[in-house]
């Protein structure tokens, strides 16, 4: 016989979100164990910072618990909705500490978090994977923000157009433009770890457009 | 296709997007002829390789258990306060920001034409028979600017819940208050020209309540400038939430309480009111 738990497992969002703000706190529960791990791997990708991370995280679903009038189901989904509240938390946390200086080195912290998932035992293969991610995850990291996201949000995320669209609130060819200028940077940025010489990424952006 | 209109589709090609499949093909069939473009079509598929394996990678990463736990206390308190709107009472503590002070000024003006027209049918009253006002309101207009801090919890186990007296609640601290000049425009008078002892405030004047017990999430946000108070009744299990002792044999009860609000409608701190 299924419990409740399995029962509201397999509503939508939408549903559980509306039992939510009559004050079903399962429902709470289970959407918040549904969406954390996005909304928190997205402001930690976009930020790079646990602590970041976590408060975004909180502001995100504080914003839901306080307000879910906000959302309205003809504009997208509600993981698009959270990945919204999200990005601008990130942003706006973003811009506060672009002029202080961490006291604390979070470098450390960070790796630990994301730690590579290893299950390959040739240890050569996992080596050179880690290696690779680590790369990919610092030349996304350096990318400017409005790049940043939207490679997140479509590669990582597995959003489409539209709903990244939706997420970011501006136009499809908007987001379809700055992800093919994102990879773009992102080709010739690990282009340039790998081919250090500076002639490679010249030539790979001087390519011919006859 | 040409080199320009192998560019704008190469991303989709590496990424199996949605591109029409003739144009695809005929991307495919450019690139085999372009070492250029098969470079950057190669530079793409590896990219694309890299990035899922960077999703791969952060797939199993998730937000601190206790995020959890904070903020299912949150949505608490936010489902209590939804419950006992009707009911609810709320104290202004401070006046520092106002946003909209020419809305202020005119609920004053219109406070004090009231507590005019009020004196002037008391003193109407008074020449007739003596009639006592009963269950005359309140305004509680007194400011206070409260930071919330935890205190060693009392003993708050059996039938005494609340034994030892923490802080006098909004209500005494009202009566013991002197007069204050800035409340008149509220319509508050002193208590030498009010008929004190004919108002009828017994339940809140005999209230004891505990020290504001910080609520745990509240601690990462900014300083509390300014707020409200607002009185609910929340589940007498929310005891042990903040650590106090509850007699089980009244778990199913209620308790009053009162949390403190910021101007953003976040609860920052709680105490409990008997």
């Amino acid at each position: 016989m299924p419990t409740m738990t399995d029962t509201i497992c397999q509503d939508s969002d939408e549903e559980l979100l509306l039992r939510m703000a009559n004050g079903d706190e399962e429902s709470f529960v289970t959407l918040y164990r549904r969406r954390q791990a996005a909304v928190y791997r997205f402001a930690l990708q976009m930020s790079g910072s646990p602590s970041v991370a976590e408060d975004v995280t909180q502001e995100v679903f504080m914003a839901l618990i306080k307000d879910c009038s906000g959302y309205s189901a003809e504009k997208g989904k509600l993981a698009g909705y959270l990945y919204g509240i999200a990005r601008n938390h990130v942003l706006r946390r973003l811009e506060r500490e672009r002029f202080t200086v961490p006291i604390e080195n979070g470098t450390d912290d960070d790796m630990d978090v994301i730690s590579p998932v290893d299950n390959t035992s040739d240890p050569l293969s996992v080596l050179t994977r880690n290696e690779t991610v680590e790369n990919v995850r610092s030349a996304v990291l350096a990318l400017p923000a409005h790049y940043r996201e939207v490679v997140l949000l479509c590669e990582l995320h597995e959003m489409s157009y539209v709903e990244t669209a939706a997420a970011l609130n501006c136009a499809v060819g908007t987001v379809r433009s700055r992800l093919h200028r994102a990879r773009a940077m992102l080709v010739e940025k690990l282009g340039a770890q790998t081919d250090p010489k500076p002639s490679s990424s010249s030539a790979n952006s001087e390519r011919c457009f006859a | 296709m040409n080199c320009q209109a192998f560019d704008n589709i190469v991303s989709d090609l590496a990424r199996n997007g949605m591109v029409d499949a003739a144009i695809s093909q005929d991307g495919l069939d450019h690139a085999s002829e372009c070492d250029r473009c098969s470079d950057r079509l190669s530079d793409e598929r590896s990219l694309s390789n890299a990035l899922r394996s960077l999703a791969e990678t952060d797939l199993l990463i998730q937000a601190p258990e206790t995020l959890e736990s904070s903020l299912l206390g949150a949505f608490r308190l936010a489902t209590a306060e939804k419950n006992s709107a009707p009911n609810v009472a709320v104290l202004p503590i401070t006046a520092r920001h106002s946003y909209h002070w020419s809305v202020a000024a005119a609920a004053a003006v219109v406070a004090a034409l009231l507590a005019i027209a009020g004196v002037k049918v008391l003193n109407l009253r008074s020449a007739g028979p003596n009639v006592i006002p009963q269950n005359v309101a309140v305004t509680p207009a007194y400011e206070e600017q409260k930071e919330p801090g935890s205190v060693p919890a009392p003993d708050l186990s059996s039938g005494k819940e609340f034994a030892p007296i923490l802080s006098p609640t909004p209500v005494q601290r009202h009566q013991n208050r002197k007069y204050h000049p800035g409340l008149q425009n509220a319509g508050y008078r002193p208590a030498s020209k009010a008929p004190v002892e004919s108002i009828d405030v017994p339940s809140q004047a005999q209230e004891i309540a505990t020290d504001y017990f910080p609520v745990s999430y509240a601690s990462s946000l900014s300083p509390l400038e300014s707020g409200r108070v607002i009185r609910v009744e929340l589940p007498r299990t929310a005891l042990a939430s903040f650590g106090l002792p509850m007699n089980m044999a009244q778990a199913n009860g209620s308790v009053k309480a009162d949390v403190l609000m910021d101007d953003y409608g976040a609860a920052r701190a709680i105490r409990f009111v008997r």
